[in-house]
């Protein structure tokens, strides 16, 4: 899905209207993009929300209460309390620091593999290219949720691994589109002319090339957090995620998973679900609304 | 094209043997080995560092990565595929019996999503910026965004315990026979949660592969003729949108193995993923390696059997 638009982006353009004069082509087409805006605002203040954590909630995430035990949302408890008596509402906050850091670092890591082998594939060729591109053939011709599986069962469980799983084995997608980028860039007039003012080939990568991927680098890295948002809450409910007491969304949704709770104690499982729905959700609108502020969409489909 | 078809799986051999190898490398890393994995620290301190000594010996677990690589690679392509440090079984018998449930759970995902993805794209594309469209763009982009254990619960939450219509899980009812009627209630809601989020990737790109063909000349030249703008849409524009979608739908096949992991475990479906699971808790190294031996080959196959009916469908395309 990650890379389609919202239908109503396309006409965007020809609402462009004097109006925006101050801003960036871009930067009004992305402000036109309503879900992309309130994407954009719930994010800012979930990301508020997660760092100043201790300001927002009431209780500690891991304060077990033995006499609170498996109370129902009230006014006191927004989401309820578990089956140790902990607030639902703190953990699903102090949750979102997990994912957050989890999809921000992986995607990180795999942006900067990704763009360093892509480029280097593109811009060398030869052998080079040849056994980068093999390598990314055998990590993308795999369901990559399996792939991480078998990396998480192999580590000790912890946030680091975390980082690594998501972000070593996610790099391919992205070389492929710098290469690609690369390679029609290469032949470029204004790279020959700075060829010939002597610019050395990492000068011309750096200064002449990769500023010109930015927008592509910018919405892949987008679409990428959703999907890591994704792969650690998938991790987490599978039990191969940040290791309990620490709260995560995934891992208070396996907690939940029991006939009992799912039908009794739905505040348990509910929230933190939703939880993930919302942000994931967030982001792909505000993915979305840079597609639409890049005019990358046409060239993606 | 049968030449293609031959020159593409020797094509894809370097890539299977290529996964083996990084997995087997992998697991070479982990700390710790399956010998102290398969015993209690109790049991290891009354058997004594010499008898895990010998057990690593006996297992070949003290030969280096590489040769024991090559041992298991030749194994395997002699169909032993090893026994399952767990419980002993033979790893492809514990397969074949979990392959079943697991094909029957993709395929049935595969051709719901198929199906209602072509139907939403298509309603989308004629309705083009309307409100159906906007509607279900929206659609889209919700099922997307909400996790497949999430979706799994809820729909299990509405209608298995508060409608009482479907089982909450398994593949029957338990103490009861075969019968058709009780697996496909069982079926109904793993297949729908799996192909849910196809559906939705799916739907984006028949809708943009629709509306390309509608602005085709073609289209135009149809409809001056004087057909009916259903024979029109059926005939000439869907037939030609389906084509680039075949491709994306054979590209899918690796989500669809890597959703039925969560399907599986959260409607405790006993399939691959089920299995899958197991193993990586137990660290269970040869069903490990079996288990993604055998996804290589079925994202491999996949790959080229989309290739193939893409030939089959488009005669304008030639492989030789």
């Amino acid at each position: 899905m990650t890379t389609t638009p919202l239908s109503k982006t396309q006409s965007v353009t020809e609402t462009e209207t004097q109006a925006d004069r101050g801003l960036s082509r871009g930067q009004s087409r992305f402000l036109r993009h309503r879900p992309a805006v309130i994407g954009a605002l719930f994010l800012l203040v979930l990301i508020a929300a997660s760092i100043f954590a201790p300001a927002v909630v009431a209780f500690q995430p891991n304060k077990t209460n033995i006499s609170r035990r498996n109370e129902a949302p009230s006014v006191q408890h927004l989401l309820g309390t578990d089956g140790l008596g902990r607030d639902v509402w703190a953990r699903v906050i102090y949750g979102s620091r997990i994912s957050l850091v989890v999809a921000g670092v992986s995607v990180t890591i795999y942006l900067a593999i990704g763009t360093a082998v892509g480029a280097v594939s593109g811009f060398y060729g030869g052998t080079v290219d040849f056994l980068l591109q093999r390598l990314a053939d055998i990590l993308l011709a795999f369901p990559s949720i399996l792939l991480i599986l078998t990396f998480v069962s192999l580590t000790e469980p912890g946030i680091v691994n975390l980082f690594l799983a998501i972000g070593l084995l996610n790099w391919p997608s992205v070389a492929r589109l710098v290469r690609a980028e690369v390679l029609s860039l290469r032949e470029r007039e204004y790279i020959t002319a700075a060829r010939a003012l002597g610019a050395s080939n990492t000068g011309i990568i750096l200064r002449h090339i990769l500023p010109g991927l930015t927008p592509m680098l910018l919405v892949t890295a987008t679409f990428g957090v959703a999907e890591a948002i994704l792969i650690e809450s998938s991790l987490s409910f599978l039990g191969l995620g940040v290791p309990p007491p620490a709260a995560t969304w995934g891992g208070m949704i396996r907690d939940a998973v029991s006939i009992t709770i799912l039908e009794q104690r739905p505040w348990l499982w509910v929230s933190p679900g939703v939880a993930i729905a919302l942000t994931v959700l967030a982001v792909n609108f505000v993915g979305d609304g840079l597609l639409a502020a890049s005019g990358l969409q046409q060239q993606r489909q | 094209m049968a030449t293609y078809v031959l020159r593409r799986f020797l094509v894809a051999i370097p890539v299977i043997l290529g996964i083996t190898l990084l997995i087997y490398f992998m697991i070479s890393l982990a700390p710790g080995d399956p010998v102290t994995a398969l015993i209690s620290p109790h049991d290891a301190g009354a058997l004594g560092s010499d008898w895990v000594a010998r057990e690593r010996i006996r297992l070949g677990l003290d030969k280096p990565w590489p040769i024991r690589y090559s041992i298991w690679l030749n194994e395997a392509l002699h169909g032993n595929l090893g026994y399952s440090l767990v419980t002993g079984r033979s790893v492809a018998g514990e397969i074949v019996r979990r392959l079943g449930p697991t094909l029957l759970l993709t395929g049935t995902a595969l051709a719901f999503s198929s199906v209602a993805s072509i139907l939403i794209g298509v309603v989308s594309a004629v309705y083009q910026n309307r409100w159906v469209d906007n509607l279900l763009t929206t659609v889209s982009f919700v099922f997307v965004s909400v996790p497949g254990f999430f979706l799994g619960l809820l729909v299990i939450y509405v209608f298995a315990l508060r409608l009482r219509w479907l089982p909450t899980g398994d593949l029957s009812t338990p103490g009861q026979g075969f019968a058709l009627h009780d697996l496909l209630t069982h079926l109904l809601l793993p297949a729908l949660v799996l192909g849910a989020s196809l559906t939705a990737g799916l739907a984006r790109y028949t809708r943009s592969a629709m509306l390309e063909t509608l602005s085709q000349a073609y289209i135009v030249a149809a409809r001056a003729k004087g057909l009916g703008w259903p024979r029109v849409l059926m005939r000439h524009a869907l037939r030609n949108a389906l084509l680039p979608v075949i491709t994306i739908t054979g590209l899918r096949v690796p989500l669809l193995i890597g959703g039925s992991v969560i399907v599986e475990q959260v409607f405790n479906w006993p399939g691959l993923g089920q299995l899958g699971v197991e193993a990586v808790f137990s660290r269970d190294y040869p069903t490990i390696m079996a288990l993604n031996l055998l996804i290589a080959i079925a994202v491999v196959v996949a790959n080229l059997l989309t290739d193939v009916t893409y030939s089959i469908v488009d005669p304008r395309i030639r492989y030789d």
